[in-house]
C-alpha cells in the first residue's frame, strides 16, 4: 500500500483531531476536549483512494511551547550557516536534554516523516508570537505546509489578519475549513491545494478528488431517496377503522406509531449514511394527527384518472375480445369484443374503487396522515439533511428535529398538492399499510424520482 | 424444470455463478435484508477487491443464499412452465382458427385473401403495437402484458405451489425476481420474447393444421372483390407470391389467378390451381408469419441473454451505499504510531470553581500590570480594570505576546518598581505549557507577589476554570491571588 502522508499539526486545541474526524468522517477518532494536551500520541487514519493507494493523515499533539523550542533550535550552531532541518534533527538527537519538550518532539518526528503538513489555525485566537514561532519551526522541516483556517464561521473577521500574517511568512496556499460548520467544497479545496504543492502526486489527488466527490454525491443521492421514500410511505398510508370513537382512537394511535417509527428509521439511516452517531440527534416526536380519508368520486383528479383507466381497460378488454373473435374465425360475431370491453370497464371500476366503496357500505372509514403533519415531516427531513450536509464530525451539539417550522408556499414543492392527491390514491405504495403490493410500482418509482428532484 | 435445475447445478458444479445469477443473488439478499444491510458474513482481503466483488462474495456466502437460490430456481421454473403453457394454448388457438375459418363442412371453397387477412392483419397490428412499446421501454414495462404475466404467475403460485409461497421471505424474493425480469433493464426483452413466442406458437399451430387439413381435404381457392379492380388483385397476389416463388414454392401464375376469380369455372386446371394456391397460403404463413416471429423470438432471446450479461447493480441505491460503508469503508485506522510514554494529563477538576469564589477578591492599591497573550479586546478590558484599580499614571500595561517581550519583562522585574505584579490573562485562553513556563519563570523571581487576573469574555467550561487553577498552583500563585474580571455591559469589575 502506497501512502501519501500528511501530518496534522498546530497549537493545542486548534482543532487538529476535529479536522481528522471530519476528513475521515469518524466521530470516534482520537479524543477531543476543551483542554490542552488532549492528544498525546501521534495517531493515524487513512482515506483509501484505490486498492494500492491511500492518503494517510497523522494527528499530532499540540505544539504548546514553540517559543522555547524555537529558541533552542536557534541556539544551535552559533556563527554557522546551518539549515533548519539539520537543527530539527540535532534537537531530536539530543532530546534527552529537553524532557519538557517530548510532545514537541513527536510533532517534529511526524513532520519529518510526512510528505505534507496541515497547520491548523484557530481563527478565534489573536496573532501571537508563539504561532509565528510554530510556523517558523514548520518551515524548518522543508515540507510543503498548508495552513488550515479553522472556526471561520465564528471568527470570520480575523481571516484577513491571519492571511496577512501568513503571507509575511510566505505561506500563501492556505484553505478555510471549519470543522464544525462543514462545507464539502472546502474539503475539496484542501486536496486541490495539495495538488498545487505536490506536483508529482497530481494524478493521485485527482483520483482522490473524483472519489470523494462520487462518495459525497452518492451519499446525498441516497439520503434524498430515503427522504422521498419516507414521504411516500407517510402520505400514502391509510388505516381502516370502524366509524366509532374508540375504534378511530385506537387506529389513530397505531397510525401515529407507524409514521413515527418510519421517520425514526429514516433518521437512523440518514445518520448512518453520513456516519454520525445515533446519539447525535435530539428528536422531538412528530406531531402526527389524523385526517379522514376524503374520497371524492367526482373530483377532477379522480375523474381524470378514472377516465383514462376506464378507457384503457375498455380497450384492453375489447382487444382481448377481438383476439378471441379472430382466433375462433369470427364466429362469435364480435360478441367477444363487446363483452371484453364491458368486462374491462367493470374491472377498472373494481380496481380503483372497490375498497373505498366496500368501506362506505360497511360503514368504515379510512384514516390518513393530515396535510400539516406531512408538511412538518417533509420540512424536518429537509432540515436534517441540510444539517447533516454541513455538520463536521467533531461537532458536539445535538441535532434538533424541530416541529415549529415555518411552512410557506416557497418551502414546499410547487406540486405539493398534486403529489399529495396522487399518493393518497395509491395506498398500496406504503409499506406501512398491511396490503402493500407491487401494482403501479413503476408509477411509484417515477414519483419517487420527481420527489428526489424536488430536494 | 430444466431451467430450474440449471441455476442450482451450475452453482454446484464449479461453485461459480454466471454474471447475472451472482447479481440476482445479491439483489435477493437485499430483498431479504430490507433497507438496512448488515455485515454478518466476514470477507477476507476486503482491501484488495472492488466493492462489487466483495458484495457478490458476501451474497454468495450469505446464510440465506441457499434459500434465495432455491426460490429463484423455482420462479425460473414457474416462468418457463407458464410460458410453455401459454405457447401450447396459442398453438391450439392457431390450429382451431384454421379449422374454423377454412374447413367448415358447408364450404368447399376458401376465399384466399380473406383467409390471409384474418391471419395477418391482427399479426401486423400487434406487431406495430409491440414495436412502439419496444421503442418506449417504460411503456412496455408497465404494460398490460407485464401485469397480466405477473398476475397469472401469482395465480398459479397461489393455486399450485402453496407450500412454496408460504416460505419465509417468499414475497420479498418474488417481487425482487420479477421486478428484475420485468423491470426497466430486462423487461422489454423478456416481454418481447414472450410476445413473439406466443405468435410463433399461434402460427406454428395454424401452419401445421393448414398442412394437415389441406392434405386431407379438397378445397378450391377463390378471390372476390366489390370495390377493387381485378388488376389490383393480380398485382397484389404477384407481390405476395414473389418471395415464395424465389424460394422455390409453387405459386399461382397470371392465368391461374384470373381463373380463380369467383365465378370462373374452368375445371381443367383445378387440381393444379388447388396445389399452387395451397402452396402460396402455406408459404405465406411460413414466410410472413411464422419465420419473422421465429426470427424475432430468437433475436429477443439473444438480446435478453446479452442484456443479462451486461446487467449492473444500481450501486447508488441507499442499501448499497450503506453496505459499501460496512464492506469496504473509505477509511482505515492506522493506530498510534508515536505513543506517549508519560502518564496522561489529569483532567480531574481541581479545587473550587474560580468563577464563584474569587469575585470579591481585591487587588493591592498599587501593582505592576502585565498582560499575557491578550487580544486587542481583552487588552482593553484589562487596561480598563487597571485604571479602575489604581492610579493610571503608575505603570502602562505591556501585553507580552512573544519571546522578546517575555525576555524584556523578565529583565525589568529583576529591578521592580513595585513588589506586586498582576498578570492579566484571558480565561478563554488555553493554559498550555508555554504559558506555564513563562509564568513559572516570572514567579521564580524572588521577593515579588503575583496575582492572576483572569479576563472573562464569555463563560467557559468548568474544566477551563480548573485548568487555570491548576496552572496557578503549579506556578505558586495562591488561590487568594486569583481575580476574576468579568465584562458586565460596559463596566468592568
Amino acid at each position: 500500500m502506497s501512502d501519501l502522508s500528511v501530518a496534522v499539526v498546530g497549537h493545542a486545541n486548534a482543532g487538529k483531531t476535529s479536522l481528522m474526524r471530519t476528513l475521515l468522517r469518524d466521530s470516534e477518532f482520537g479524543e477531543v476536549a476543551d483542554q490542552a494536551g488532549t492528544t498525546r500520541h501521534v495517531e493515524g487514519g487513512a482515506l483509501l483512494i484505490d486498492e494500492s493507494n491511500r492518503l494517510s493523515l497523522f494527528d499530532t499533539p499540540g505544539l504548546e511551547d514553540s517559543i522555547a523550542l524555537l529558541q533552542i533550535l536557534s541556539a544551535y550552531f552559533p556563527e554557522q550557516n546551518v539549515d533548519g532541518i539539520e537543527r530539527l534533527q540535532y534537537f531530536l538527537e539530543h532530546l534527552t536534554d529537553y524532557p519538557e519538550l517530548q510532545q514537541e518532539a513527536k510533532v517534529l518526528r511526524a513532520l519529518l516523516s510526512s510528505d505534507l503538513i496541515f497547520y491548523v489555525i484557530d481563527l478565534r485566537e489573536p496573532i501571537l508570537g508563539k504561532y509565528h514561532d510554530e510556523l517558523k519551526i514548520l518551515s524548518y522541516a522543508t515540507k510543503p505546509v498548508i495552513p488550515v483556517l479553522n472556526f471561520t464561521f465564528e471568527a470570520e473577521e480575523n481571516i484577513t489578519l491571519w492571511k496577512e500574517q501568513l503571507a509575511r511568512l510566505n505561506f500563501h496556499a492556505y484553505v478555510s475549513f471549519d470543522n464544525v460548520h462543514f462545507q464539502f467544497s472546502d474539503e475539496l479545496k484542501i486536496y486541490q491545494k495539495m495538488q498545487t504543492l505536490l506536483a508529482d502526486k497530481e494524478s493521485l489527488l485527482d483520483e482522490l478528488i473524483a472519489l470523494r466527490e462520487k462518495q459525497w454525491s452518492d451519499t446525498f443521492q441516497s439520503a434524498k431517496q430515503l427522504v422521498a421514500n419516507l414521504f411516500i410511505e407517510a402520505a400514502s398510508v391509510r388505516y381502516q377503522s370502524d366509524d366509532n370513537e374508540s375504534a378511530i382512537s385506537a387506529q389513530t394511535i397505531l397510525l401515529q406509531q407507524s409514521v413515527r417509527q418510519a421517520e425514526s428509521h429514516c433518521v437512523q439511516q440518514l445518520l448512518q449514511l453520513y456516519q454520525f452517531r445515533q446519539s447525535d440527534i435530539e428528536n422531538q416526536a412528530l406531531p402526527v394527527s389524523q385526517g379522514k380519508w376524503e374520497l371524492d368520486l367526482f373530483s377532477s383528479d379522480n375523474l381524470q384518472a378514472f377516465g383514462i383507466k376506464l378507457g384503457g381497460h375498455i380497450a384492453k378488454g375489447a382487444g382481448v375480445g377481438v383476439a378471441i373473435d379472430v382466433a375462433v374465425g369470427g364466429i362469435t360475431l364480435g360478441a367477444a369484443a363487446l363483452s371484453g370491453g364491458v368486462v374491462g370497464a367493470l374491472w377498472s371500476v373494481k380496481q380503483r374503487y372497490y375498497n373505498e366503496i366496500q368501506a362506505k357500505i360497511k360503514g368504515k372509514r379510512y384514516l390518513c396522515v393530515d396535510d400539516e403533519t406531512l408538511q412538518v415531516l417533509w420540512l424536518r427531513q429537509l432540515q436534517l439533511l441540510t444539517t447533516l450536509q454541513q455538520r463536521g464530525h467533531a461537532s458536539f451539539n445535538k441535532i434538533a428535529l424541530e416541529n415549529s417550522l415555518n411552512v410557506n408556499a416557497d418551502s414546499l414543492p410547487k406540486k405539493w398538492n398534486r403529489y399529495l392527491r396522487k399518493l393518497r390514491s395509491f395506498p398500496q405504495w406504503s409499506s406501512l399499510n398491511n396490503q402493500r403490493d407491487q401494482s403501479e410500482y413503476y408509477k411509484r418509482e417515477l414519483l419517487l424520482k420527481e420527489l428526489i428532484d424536488e430536494i | 424444470m430444466i431451467g430450474g435445475k440449471r441455476f442450482v447445478v451450475r452453482k454446484r458444479k464449479d461453485n461459480r455463478l454466471s454474471h447475472f445469477e451472482s447479481r440476482l443473488l445479491a439483489e435477493g439478499v437485499r430483498a431479504v435484508e430490507g433497507e438496512s444491510p448488515s455485515l454478518s458474513t466476514s470477507i477476507s482481503n476486503a482491501q484488495s477487491s472492488s466493492f462489487e466483488k466483495l458484495l457478490l462474495l458476501r451474497a454468495k456466502h450469505d446464510q440465506n443464499s441457499p434459500q434465495i437460490s432455491a426460490l429463484f430456481s423455482h420462479f425460473h421454473k414457474v416462468t418457463k412452465n407458464l410460458y410453455s403453457l401459454f405457447a401450447f394454448i396459442l398453438f391450439f388457438f392457431g390450429a382451431t382458427a384454421v379449422n374454423k375459418m377454412m374447413f367448415t363442412e358447408q364450404l368447399s371453397t376458401v376465399n384466399f385473401f380473406w383467409a390471409f387477412t384474418l391471419f395477418f392483419i391482427p399479426n401486423l397490428f400487434m406487431f406495430v403495437i409491440w414495436l412502439l412499446l419496444f421503442l418506449k421501454p417504460e411503456m412496455l414495462q408497465s404494460s398490460s402484458m407485464s401485469r397480466f404475466s405477473l398476475g397469472v404467475i401469482k395465480f398459479f403460485e397461489n393455486r399450485f405451489n402453496k407450500a412454496e409461497s408460504e416460505k419465509q421471505n417468499y414475497l420479498a424474493l418474488f417481487n425482487c425476481y420479477f421486478s428484475l425480469h420485468f423491470g426497466k433493464f430486462l423487461g422489454r426483452y423478456q416481454l418481447s420474447k414472450l410476445t413473439h413466442l406466443l405468435w410463433l406458437s399461434y402460427f406454428t399451430g395454424a401452419t401445421l393444421m393448414l398442412v394437415l387439413m389441406l392434405a386431407t381435404h379438397q378445397v378450391d381457392f377463390v378471390w372476390q372483390t366489390s370495390i377493387l379492380s381485378s388488376d389490383s388483385f393480380q398485382s397484389l397476389t404477384q407481390l405476395l407470391a414473389f418471395l415464395p416463388q424465389q424460394l422455390g414454392f409453387p405459386v399461382p401464375s397470371h392465368e391461374q389467378i384470373q381463373q380463380s376469380y369467383l365465378g370462373a369455372t374452368d375445371l381443367l386446371d383445378a387440381e393444379n390451381r388447388r396445389l399452387v394456391w395451397s402452396s402460396l397460403l402455406i408459404s405465406s404463413l411460413l414466410l410472413y408469419g411464422l419465420l419473422p416471429r421465429l426470427f424475432l423470438y430468437l433475436l429477443m432471446r439473444y438480446l435478453f441473454k446479452h442484456k443479462k450479461k451486461t446487467f449492473q447493480l444500481d450501486l447508488s441505491h441507499t442499501y448499497y451505499v450503506q453496505l459499501r460503508q460496512l464492506l469496504k469503508p473509505n477509511k482505515t485506522t492506522l493506530g498510534i504510531t508515536d505513543p506517549d510514554m508519560e502518564s496522561g494529563k489529569s483532567s480531574v477538576q481541581l479545587g473550587p470553581d474560580i468563577g464563584t469564589i474569587n469575585k470579591e477578591n481585591h487587588l493591592p492599591e498599587s501593582f505592576y500590570p502585565i498582560g499575557v497573550e491578550l487580544s486587542v479586546k481583552q487588552h482593553s478590558i484589562a487596561k480598563s480594570h487597571q485604571v479602575l484599580s489604581q492610579a493610571p499614571s503608575l505603570e502602562p500595561m505591556i501585553n507580552v505576546c512573544d519571546y522578546l517581550a517575555q525576555q524584556k519583562i523578565l529583565v525589568d522585574l529583576k529591578h521592580p518598581k513595585c513588589r506586586t505584579v498582576v498578570l492579566y490573562v484571558a480565561l478563554g485562553r488555553l493554559p498550555d505549557r508555554g504559558l506555564k513556563r513563562f509564568l513559572g519563570q516570572l514567579t521564580s523571581l524572588s521577593e515579588l507577589s503575583f496575582y492572576l487576573a483572569l479576563v472573562v469574555e464569555k463563560k467557559q467550561s468548568k474544566q477551563r476554570d480548573s485548568d487555570w487553577y491548576q496552572l496557578a498552583k503549579e506556578v505558586f500563585i495562591p488561590l487568594d491571588n486569583i481575580v476574576l474580571i468579568e465584562l458586565q455591559g460596559d463596566k468592568h469589575e
